[in-house]
């Protein structure tokens, strides 16, 4: 049975599975009920605890209970094992508690088992689909137990504040709402608004501030959403709206960016669709369109998509800047393949006349020139 | 992967939240807006128009514009409810193809969790727009008290709208959430006070260390904000007969100008003591217009709703002693939902719990973002808390006599599975009618039929001898299987009950399309 030796949290440059793994870790869960509430597998947690024990963060310990997850762990317990031990266990076993324990007691493991097997907890979790129908069952048990155990015990309240919290002074006041006279009801009314704009306020700020803090970590899409609350709620701030404006750019140009390159792999990998599919997205957003134009063009082109669209992105670039002789040198292929020789042969004189002055395209101004020629 | 939202579905307002710096914030619309209030119409011209869109023509379109739809999702068209609405409302409520309740709405028939769906898909395209990402899910709340049928309208509703379900929750179980991470980690026993447009609900409920368990919940899905809305317009309508001889009921359009202004004045008088109706060209006669002006005073705003507030107060005292509490023992109690800023209610509740109500959050947006924090927290691996939530209505099977047998009582924490032992009523009888209902009422009748089917070949024996289990399994899909059993000779019957929402599968995928072609006409709007 693993046990915690430090504060979890205290315990720094761990990875994520890792820290899953260590918060199920309470000196009562056994190996097995960690494996299958993390979905990790029996072999990976081992080892996980394993590492976690070496580096005295958790150690291993034997504690005698009626428990049925203490139980000796045989390599290999299957979930169906680990269900009929709760099957077949009394409400005390169920919850691990003694036979003499208190409300409180009962109560606290109630708490434990039911972060453990309660659905919500694992279900965004990769565990099978029939593991978590099992993982339900034994929460039923759980309840069962608890609710057999709690209604033969008198009922007992959590310790809460003893000492009621004070409430700030405004609120009290317009919590005891005093018989009005008419003459200070409009006075009122007028409170009960600036009270709501005041409100206001303070959430646009709490948003700027936030916003803003993102923006020097440059996370743009953060910062973006925080000022555009902080705008909502107050919209008369110019400042906040220059900002949000300023956010939106970087957001913008940092998932241009993203595009381009995820883009650029999906082209490796052989996936036209999906790289058709992002660059349209950085098209969408792009500031200066004519990069993403070429590259439209070039994967419409290269993977045979529609060349009448590879047209019309690759005409959209020379517009946009008609000196680059290889948007034009791409126009004249795309000519070519759809069987327009004379546009392709004026596109490659325009490459050839902005610089491009390759063999190839010559040979090919020539091969086009004499087959214009033939066809009259 | 993107965002998920909650949404808080309400009779008169939807709200939509989610979760940013770790915190619910509500979202708000292009017109900066946080409530989109639960209209749908089509006008003359056949447009759809939802929210306040819907709202605003509502005047002049009054019998096509469809509004408090939740006060008829799941229903039956000849049940009670149904009935009393349809004399509430200017618009036509027809009887569907299931049975089902069913609204007229531009010359067509369109059933509620249509209706529904438009609102939902507003709410997920402000989200949408706003955090400029896909929703991959929500987590939408119902009154505590909506059975499993009104469930499965709700979650119907969001698949017509293209919107992934995460999880149905309670609206006081919501707002317990959002006001437990305002107030952060402490173990406190609270009550929830949900006095919204069209229902009233209260819960119990414990916090402990990263579980939240609802004790007891109750409340009436047919008590809220619009009966007394109703009542102040039927005092005005008496007023009026009086002083003219005339009755406004006959008068779609004034009895639609007189709902908006009798609202208005109600919630002017929570900050006022007194407030003025003016309704110019009210209504003509043959004597010419009438103009109808009025001050109503806020003594007599309460004097109205005194015995509709005080239905509430008596069902919080039966709800706190069904969970064995004295008012004493809850720490804090909870104002949600837009009718608890009326002051009566705010000193009747202060008055029965005996200290002053918790009002530090904002009662129209606490439920939504309730439902964020959970819509959230159920997608993240690691939950920071779990929510032990429970059944409202007790789940049983009808017995001798036509009474109502609980196999699963109310106040029950799903998911569960319970069993219950029956026998036979007259001698070798062979076989048994399961007959499974929902509700709290005595006589099986009285309550929601879920379903039902027989368990024969039970071992021939006299009457009071053979043992017939009978055991319920609700998950936490809220699907239940009822499965009965001879516990002699081993012979058994399972039925998965999939509560009907009054559409077919064909039904809502038909619709699911229509909405798809109708939403970039909508979009361009
Ligand atoms: N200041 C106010 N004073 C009194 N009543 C108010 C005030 N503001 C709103 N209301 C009432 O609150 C009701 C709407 O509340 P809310 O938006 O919480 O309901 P809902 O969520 O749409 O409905 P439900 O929760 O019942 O489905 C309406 O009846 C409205 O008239
Ligand atoms: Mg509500």
């Amino acid at each position: 049975m693993p046990r915690l030796l430090k504060q979890p949290n205290s315990v720094a440059g761990l990875t994520e599975q890792e820290k899953f793994v260590l918060s199920l870790v309470d000196g009562k869960t056994s190996l097995q009920e960690i494996a299958r509430v993390t979905g990790f597998g029996l072999t990976s947690v081992n080892k996980i605890l394993e590492k976690l024990s070496h580096d005295s963060v958790i150690e291993f310990a034997k504690q005698p209970s009626s428990e049925p997850g203490n139980k000796p762990e045989q390599p290999g317990q299957s979930i169906q094992e680990l269900v009929a031990l709760y099957d077949n266990a009394d409400p005390y076993a169920i919850l691990g508690v003694p036979e003499n324990a208190g409300a409180d007691q009962i109560k606290e493991a109630y708490f434990e088992k039911t972060k453990m097997f309660h659905p919500d907890s694992y279900y965004a979790r990769s565990v099978p689909a029939g593991d978590k129908h099992l993982l339900e069952t034994i929460y039923k048990k759980v309840q069962g137990a608890y609710e057999t155990l709690k209604n033969s015990q008198p009922r007992q309240i959590l310790k809460g504040p003893q000492v009621r919290s004070p409430e700030p002074p405004a609120a009290t006041v317009r919590q005891t709402p005093a018989p009005l006279q008419p003459s200070t009801a409009k006075a009122s009314a007028q409170h009960l608004i600036s009270d709501q704009i005041k409100d206001r306020v303070k959430k646009a700020a709490a948003h700027y501030k936030i916003g803003m803090e993102a923006f020097m970590h440059n996370d743009y899409a953060n910062a973006y959403l925080n000022l555009k609350l902080a705008n909502s709620y107050n919209p008369y701030d110019q400042e906040y709206l220059h900002k949000m404006e300023e956010a939106e750019q970087l957001m913008k140009s940092d998932r241009y960016d993203e595009l381009l390159k995820k883009a650029d792999i999906s082209i490796e990998l052989d996936k036209p669709d999906d790289a058709i599919k992002y660059l349209k997205t950085a098209y969408g957003i792009a500031r200066d369109k004519k990069l993403v134009c070429y590259k439209l063009a070039s994967v419409l082109y290269d993977f045979n998509q529609s060349l009448k669209e590879a047209k019309n992105y690759c005409q959209q670039a020379i517009e946009l800047n008609p000196k680059n002789p290889d948007y034009h040198h791409l126009l004249a292929r795309i000519y070519q393949k759809a069987g327009l020789p004379k546009n392709a042969l004026f596109e490659y004189e325009q490459s050839l006349n902005l610089g491009m002055k390759t063999d190839e395209i010559k040979i090919e101004i020539k091969q086009l020139k004499s087959m214009v020629k033939n066809n009259g | 992967m993107g965002k998920t939202i909650g949404i808080d579905l309400g009779t008169t307002n939807t709200c939509v939240a989610a979760l940013l710096n770790g915190k619910p914030f509500v979202i708000p619309s292009s017109t900066g807006t946080r409530l989109i209030p639960s209209y749908f119409a089509v006008t003359n011209d056949e447009k759809t128009l939802i929210g306040v869109r819907a709202k605003r023509q509502s005047i002049t379109n009054p019998q096509n514009t469809i509004f408090a739809a939740k006060r008829l999702i799941g229903r039956k068209f000849d049940s009670k409810e149904v009935q009393i609405t349809k004399g509430k409302v200017p618009y036509q409520i027809v009887e569907g193809p299931h049975g089902d309740a069913r609204v007229v709405c531009g010359g067509k028939t369109m059933s509620i969790p249509e209706i529904s769906a438009f609102i939902l898909l507003e709410a997920k395209n402000v989200a949408q727009e706003f955090l400029e990402d896909d929703i991959d899910g929500a987590c939408i709340t119902v009154p505590a008290y909506f059975n499993e049928t009104q469930r499965q309208a709700t979650i119907d509703a969001a698949e017509i709208a293209g919107l992934k379900v995460l999880r149905i929750i309670n609206e006081p179980t919501a707002s317990a959430l959002a006001y437990a991470q305002k107030r952060g980690k402490k173990n406190e026993l609270i009550a929830v006070y949900d006095f919204g447009g069209g229902t009233f609900d209260i819960s119990i409920l414990e916090f402990g260390e990263g579980v939240y368990e609802v004790l007891s919940t109750a409340g009436n899905t047919y008590l809220g904000g619009e009966d007394i809305d109703n009542r102040l317009i039927r005092y005005i309508l008496d007023d009026f007969k009086k002083a003219h001889d005339v009755d406004l009921m006959q008068d779609v359009m004034a009895m639609q100008r007189l709902k908006e202004a009798a609202e208005r004045a109600k919630i002017e008088l929570s900050s006022q003591t007194e407030a003025t109706i003016s309704l110019p060209f009210l209504t003509e006669t043959s004597h010419g217009s009438i103009h109808y002006n009025t001050v109503i005073m806020r003594n007599k705003l309460e004097e109205l709703m005194e015995d509709l507030v005080r239905q509430t107060i008596e069902i919080c005292a039966s709800t706190l002693e069904g969970a064995g509490l004295k008012k004493d023992d809850i720490h804090e109690v909870i104002l949600v939902g837009g009718q608890t800023r009326a002051p009566l209610v705010i000193r009747k509740t202060a008055e029965f719990f005996g200290k002053q109500p918790n009002r530090s959050i904002n009662p129209d947006e606490v439920v939504a973002e309730g439902a964020s924090i959970h819509a959230y927290n159920i997608v993240s691996p690691l939950p920071s808390n779990i929510l032990v939530d429970i059944t409202a209505l007790s789940l049983g099977i009808q017995t001798k006599g036509g009474m109502f047998a609980e196999v699963i009582p109310r106040n029950t924490a799903v998911p569960v599975t319970k069993t219950r032992r029956f026998t036979t009523t007259y001698d070798n009888q062979d076989a048994v009618r399961i007959a499974v209902y929902q509700g709290n009422e005595k006589i099986a009748q009285d309550n929601e039929m879920l379903g039902e089917f027989v368990l024969s070949g039970i071992r021939l024996a006299k009457k009071g001898d053979p043992n017939i289990e009978v055991s319920f399994d609700m998950n936490s899909e809220g699907i239940l299987r009822v499965t009965a059993k001879d516990a002699d000779m081993g012979t058994e019957q399972t039925v998965t009950l999939e509560a009907a929402s009054g559409l077919s599968n064909d039904e809502i995928t038909l619709m699911k399309k229509k909405m798809m072609s109708l939403e970039l006409e909508l979009k361009e709007q």
